[in-house]
């Protein structure tokens, strides 16, 4: 029975949430077309990830060694091959992360299986893969076919599965011995470090109000931050402007950025990448302001606005008791 | 026996004295030939104007752009000037009377005793008067440096012992005549000396005179009295029209930093200090003073030449242009030509400082990063405001707008720009133009997508390469679609158009280049539109630069505001060439301003002083930053800012409304 | 130090309206702004850096046709000291894969101790080309690098994780590095930089010269084969609020004070 494989990503001591979007996937693809599925859970010291995982799919495999303590490409693609040489699987799942980037299309080579990253959907079409991407800044979607091949690598973006919930079976688990590591590795983990914390913590934030590349020039910041002052709200705002260093990153909503979950979300001249959204959370209110109505940000958002932002911004100010 | 003077009288020793001026002379010649290679070492500009004799003979002669808003100071210099220049014409015309032709004699010599005393006079007056205006008149504008007191106690100290020499020998000459010299006369009489008393004082106080005048001499191309010489020099290569635009390629082959006529601009500047009083940054209290830049970019040419007494002093050549003028100043100006205006030796530190910014736009140092952005959006989007192409006649939705492509009437090019065309506020106002030139029945019609950036300031901020090659793409779509005028509501388009653009390929031959009010002027008086009051309202007009003093434009926008009923014009106190710029020009709308009160700000109190309630611009950095001035200076509800082509088609619309 | 730097020319697409070709198979280019993707710039200005630090050479290299040329003099005005274009009529439509081994074989041409690349490009966004690439020269590699620390035979690195998060990893040179943008600020050149380049000769290598046979790349080698492009369905839109500026400020104040932020 061909497998489909859901590779865990894990760091500092938790499950990373993405890995239950995938095994939503799995479990589709399952129902769909009869593909078993498996959690691969490596590192060291993971047992407790495992047991988590087998209340959620029927089999869990594990691959723990001191070398696996924190991820490599190196270690990791090499217990993968080996895995996926020996297991074949038809389609392995990660999540695009910062993981699954590093590791995935480097794998693709040492496997010669093909690789498709950053996928928003995945079918299947006689065990011949089809992928959806969302391409030109969220602009237009692109569907790819996966060359034939005995088994496929497939990075998913993150949000586009729903998270899963545990089932009401308890799975297997069983343990695989990595292999040996030949050679003498050539990369080595250092150690992990935090964006220079600051005052501010958007992620407890109620209310954010958040800016994005309309904002155009760092002299109308003040404009912004006194709105957010007069509404009481926490400002925020988009990469691109941590990126011109007229904020910190610590205000920065987005993957590479804080998660948010406020009750209010409103954002000003942010177009909605992808990067960007997946850092909004919850069940919060979400108003877009954007003077470009194809934005791919009214597609997120609860309400939308196509106006000049610095407009809304005046009559905002204007209207607000305080 | 004729009236005449008796050269060397009562002195000897000649040969030491001949020796000495020998030396004072060729040191003077010495150094006159080092300033004048220093200035050669520049690049020559062209010529593109007809020659101006009228400034010359005025600014040099009359003094009167030093009068112009300083009586007393234009008296001081004319006094010191002309004092001067006269003394040494007496002095020229004694040594030609002594060595080649005796004709100083009887009558004539009298005239010329007379007038020299007279020349005298004036000169020390007019020092004296110098030292009262900045000490006790205290003219705030004044700027003290050593250098212009060793400059003046020196003249003044020539001066005095040449009377006293001339009142000495005259109390120890008998002369056969009255020689009349009034001050001569004066202190021969208040001497209290004898005779022999008075040899031996005439004659040690002529020792000093001559030797204080040979130091005098020599010293002079070295100091700044060059400038009796750089003024002159420069403001008749400004009457002859001289230029300093280049085209890439001319700009590429430059050996030097400076062109000729900028070395000599710095060489022209007294320091007097009017430039800086009426720069809008100065104003604001930012880092730039136009003076200290021409002081600092002079001593680092000389620095950078060798310049300097001693021969062959090596001076530090791999100096790059960039760093003339440390930090930030260099990106405060904001080309409003003021400076330029205001000089009286028609020295332009908005060109020098022009100068600067390539070198440091080149060397992609030292830019500040949204100067950076804003030329990057231009060489990639071909605007400044990173606006598609495609959203390039969003402005025109709904509109029906004749597209040039398709052939127009007349071969009118309506020329946006990219402020009109991408602002949300701003569209307004070409749609109000093309409501205007329907109603008027005005054939015109619009480059469309192909328009581009007229890159006026991507120039201003030192990017000659990006603003040829999109002038380039300007050109060439006005020779394709048969452009014979080009109307433009924005005047920084309308000032390049109708400059820089005529010195580039492909020509612009006979293309008439126009802002719009010209056209809302003509279309009005000729009765082609009918304008209908909107109520009263008291507006103030605020010239931009762009429009007003770099191009001469002022009275076109006034006569349609006073053509609108109801309307009601009044000035504020800087207006027309004296108009304040509001801060936008030169790049200002992309860099960061100083802290304290922004230059737009205080454009905004002085028009809400003259009690009007609208404040009427006619260009779209003009009118964002008084608009947004209005807001920041807390005059939101008393003053409201619009363009002067909506307010025509407000009056406009009404009309056919009723 | 020699460095070679893989640049890619792509459209601006963050502001513009994009149009699908009436054959469905491409987007409409005319109107769109093209220019170097923004991770390869901050790749560029990286690696120029580094050779101004350490002294060594920077070489571009793009598969491209004469109007990616501009790209290219763009970097060598920028400091880069050669550039090579690689011919791109036969990788036309090829996945990362096939770009990957186009630029196999210009490292191949040369000996370069570190490639760079942008993450991803800001079309397709695979970030691929980087991991693949390193895979086929079997050479260490890194994504998300924000910044580099050349230690000898090896090199540090500071990769972005989520969550403001950063890890640290040393790697065996020759490696490749996919560079993340922030890394540093990108310096400016003008036209008169460019310029003053225009005359460097820009080597254009075929598909022999970088070590391929004809029908090993392009879309016919394709392992993803694109086989349709459409506009995203429009899903659960938001719920626009229209009218005057002020108008839509009130309801805006209106909905916020309803769900519990105080206005």
């Amino acid at each position: 029975m061909a497998k489909v494989f859901v590779v865990v990503e894990h760091r500092q001591g938790a499950i990373r949430d993405a890995t239950f979007e995938l095994v939503t996937l799995a479990r589709e693809l399952e129902c769909a077309f009869g593909l078993e599925p498996a959690a691969v859970v490596i590192g060291h010291n993971v047992r407790h990830f495992a047991l988590t995982l087998s209340k959620y799919l029927p089999e869990t495999i594990v691959v723990e060694s001191e070398a696996l303590e924190n991820f490599r490409y190196e270690t990791y693609a090499a217990v993968l091959k080996d895995l996926i040489e020996k297991e074949t699987p038809l389609v392995t799942l990660c999540p695009h992360s910062a993981f699954g980037m590093e590791l995935f299309p480097r794998l693709s080579v040492e496997t010669g299986r093909p690789c498709a990253t950053d996928c928003v959907k995945v079918e299947m079409d006689n065990l011949n893969f089809v992928v959806v991407r969302s391409i030109y800044n969220g602009k237009i979607n692109s569907r790819l076919a996966l060359g034939s091949s005995g088994g496929y690598l497939i990075t998913v973006r993150g949000g586009s599965y729903a998270p899963a919930v545990e089932g009401a079976r308890a799975g297997a688990i069983r343990d695989v011995p990595p292999p040996a590591f030949g050679a003498p590795f050539r990369t080595e983990f250092l150690g992990y470090r935090e964006a220079a914390a600051g005052a501010i913590d958007i992620s407890q934030a109620p209310f954010l109000l958040s800016i994005g590349r309309g904002i155009k020039d760092p002299e109308n910041i003040p404009k912004a931050e006194e709105l957010a002052a007069k509404l009481g709200a926490v400002l925020s705002c988009s990469r691109p402007v941590v990126d011109k260093k007229w904020l910190a990153k610590e205000r920065q909503v987005g993957t590479s950025g804080r998660t948010v979950k406020p009750k209010v979300y409103l954002a000003m001249g942010i177009s909605g990448a992808f990067q960007h959204l997946a850092g909004i959370k919850g069940s919060g209110v979400f108003i877009a302001v954007n003077r470009d109505s194809k934005a791919p940000i009214f597609r997120a958002a609860d309400y939308g606005v196509v106006e000049d932002m610095f407009k809304i911004i005046d009559a905002l100010k204007e209207k607000s008791g305080r | 026996m004729q009236p005449y003077r008796e050269v060397f009288w009562n002195i000897g020793y000649h040969y030491i004295f001949y020796s000495l001026a020998g030396l004072a002379t060729a040191i003077f010649l010495y150094g006159l030939a080092r300033r004048w290679r220093l200035w050669r070492s520049g690049w020559l500009e062209k010529r593109s104007g007809s020659f101006d004799w009228k400034l010359v003979l005025q600014r040099i002669f009359l003094n009167a752009s030093i009068f112009k808003g300083d009586p007393l100071g234009g008296i001081t210099h004319i006094c010191i000037m002309w004092g001067f220049i006269v003394l040494f014409l007496g002095t020229a015309l004694s040594t030609v009377d002594h060595w080649i032709i005796s004709y100083l004699r009887g009558g004539l010599y009298l005239v010329y005793a007379f007038v020299l005393d007279m020349a005298g006079a004036a000169l020390m007056a007019g020092i004296a008067l110098a030292y009262l205006r900045r000490y006790v008149f205290k003219r705030e504008r004044m700027v003290t440096v050593v250098r212009d007191h060793v400059v003046l106690i020196l003249l003044f100290f020539i001066a005095l012992t040449g009377f006293m020499v001339e009142g000495f020998r005259l109390r120890a000459q008998t002369l056969q005549w009255h020689e009349p010299s009034p001050v001569g006369q004066w202190i021969a009489s208040v001497s209290g000396l004898s005779v022999p008393g008075a040899r031996l004082a005439h004659r040690l106080t002529w020792w000093v005179h001559s030797l204080s005048s040979l130091f005098f001499i020599a010293y002079f191309p070295f100091s700044k009295f060059i400038h009796v010489f750089a003024a002159p020099v420069n403001v008749t290569l400004e009457g002859m029209g001289f230029n300093p635009f280049l085209t890439l390629e001319e700009r590429e082959a430059l050996k030097s930093d400076f062109s000729f006529r900028q070395l000599i601009m710095l060489d022209a500047c007294t320091q007097c200090n009017r430039c800086t009083v009426v720069c809008p940054s100065s104003i604001a209290r930012e880092t730039l003073k136009p003076r200290a830049v021409i002081d600092e970019v002079g001593r680092f040419v000389r620095r950078k030449s060798g310049f300097g007494f001693l021969p062959g002093r090596a001076g530090d050549a791999s100096l790059p242009k960039a760093r003339a003028v440390e930090g930030d100043p260099v990106w405060f100006c904001t080309t409003c030509s003021h400076c330029y205006r205001e000089c009286p030796v028609a020295i332009s530190p908005m060109d020098v400082i022009r100068e600067i910014r390539t070198a440091r736009v080149e060397g992609g140092e030292d830019v500040p990063v949204n100067v950076q952005e804003m030329l990057e959006s231009v060489y990639k989007f071909k605007n400044p405001w990173q606006g598609a192409k495609g959203k390039r006649m969003d402005w025109a939705t709904g509109l029906d707008v004749p597209l040039l492509q398709e052939g127009v009437a007349d071969s009118r090019c309506f020329y946006v720009g990219c402020t009109f065309a991408y602002d949300s506020r701003l569209q307004e106002v070409p749609r109000a133009a093309v409501a205007i030139f329907k109603a008027a029945g005005y054939g015109f019609g619009v480059l469309g997508k192909d328009e581009v950036c007229c890159s006026e300031f991507v120039r201003g901020v030192g990017e000659d390469g990006l603003f040829t090659e999109l002038a380039g793409q300007n050109l060439d779509a006005f020779a394709r679609y048969g452009v014979r005028e080009i109307v433009t509501p924005c005047p920084h388009g309308f000032h390049t158009f109708s400059n820089e653009y005529r010195r580039m390929a492909p020509p612009m031959g006979g293309r008439t280049v126009r802002h719009v009010s010209q056209v809302l002027e003509e279309l009005i008086s000729s009765g082609a539109v009918h304008l209908a009051s909107c109520g009263e309202r008291t507006v103030t007009y605020h010239d931009p630069c762009f429009l007003g003093r770099r191009n001469g434009v002022y009275d076109a926008p006034r006569n349609v505001l006073k053509s609108i009923p109801g309307v009601r014009l009044v000035e504020m106190k800087r207006s027309r060439e004296r108009s304040l710029c509001c801060g936008g020009g030169g790049g200002r709308m992309w860099i960061e301003a100083g802290e304290g009160e922004k230059i737009a700000e205080i454009r905004v109190r002085e028009a809400a002083a003259t009690g009007a309630g609208t404040i009427v611009t006619a260009c779209p950095f003009c009118f964002t930053n008084l608009d947004d001035a209005v807001k920041t200076a807390g005059f939101e509800g008393t003053v409201v800012v619009k363009d002067l082509t909506e307010l025509v088609a407000e009056s406009l619309e009404r009309r056919s409304a009723g | 130090m020699e460095i070679l730097v893989c640049v890619k020319k792509v459209p601006d697409t963050a502001d513009a309206e994009v149009v699908l070709r009436p054959d469905g198979r491409g987007i409409k280019e005319e109107d769109l702004a093209f220019g170097i993707n923004e991770w390869d710039n901050y790749a560029v200005e990286e690696a120029i850096r580094i050779k101004e630090t350490l002294g060594g050479r920077v070489t571009v290299a793009t598969i491209g046709s004469a109007d990616s040329e501009d790209v290219l003099r763009r970097c060598l005005a920028m400091g880069a000291d050669e550039a090579i274009m690689v011919e791109a009529a036969p990788f036309k439509g090829s996945d990362p894969y096939g770009i990957a081994k186009g630029l196999r074989g210009v490292v191949a041409k040369g000996s370069y101790d570190l490639v760079l690349a942008g993450v991803q490009a800001g079309d397709d966004g695979f970030g691929m080309v980087a991991p693949v690439l390193a895979g086929y020269l079997g050479w260490t590699h890194a994504t998300l690098v924000t910044s580099i620390s050349l230690e000898g035979a090896k090199v540090a690195v500071t990769r972005e994780l989520e969550g403001g998060l950063e890890e640290t990893l040393r790697l065996a040179l020759p490696a490749v590095l996919a560079i993340q943008t922030g890394i540093n600020e990108p310096r400016y050149v003008s036209i008169m930089g460019i310029r003053k380049v225009r005359s460097k000769a820009i080597p254009v290598l075929d598909l022999a010269a970088v070590g391929l046979a004809a029908g090993e790349v392009g879309e016919s080698a394709n392992m993803l084969r694109e086989i349709g492009l459409a506009v995203p369905p429009a899903g659960t839109e938001a719920e626009m609020i229209r009218g005057t500026p002020a108008e839509v400020a009130q309801k805006i104040l209106d909905i916020i004070r309803e769900r519990g932020g105080v206005a």
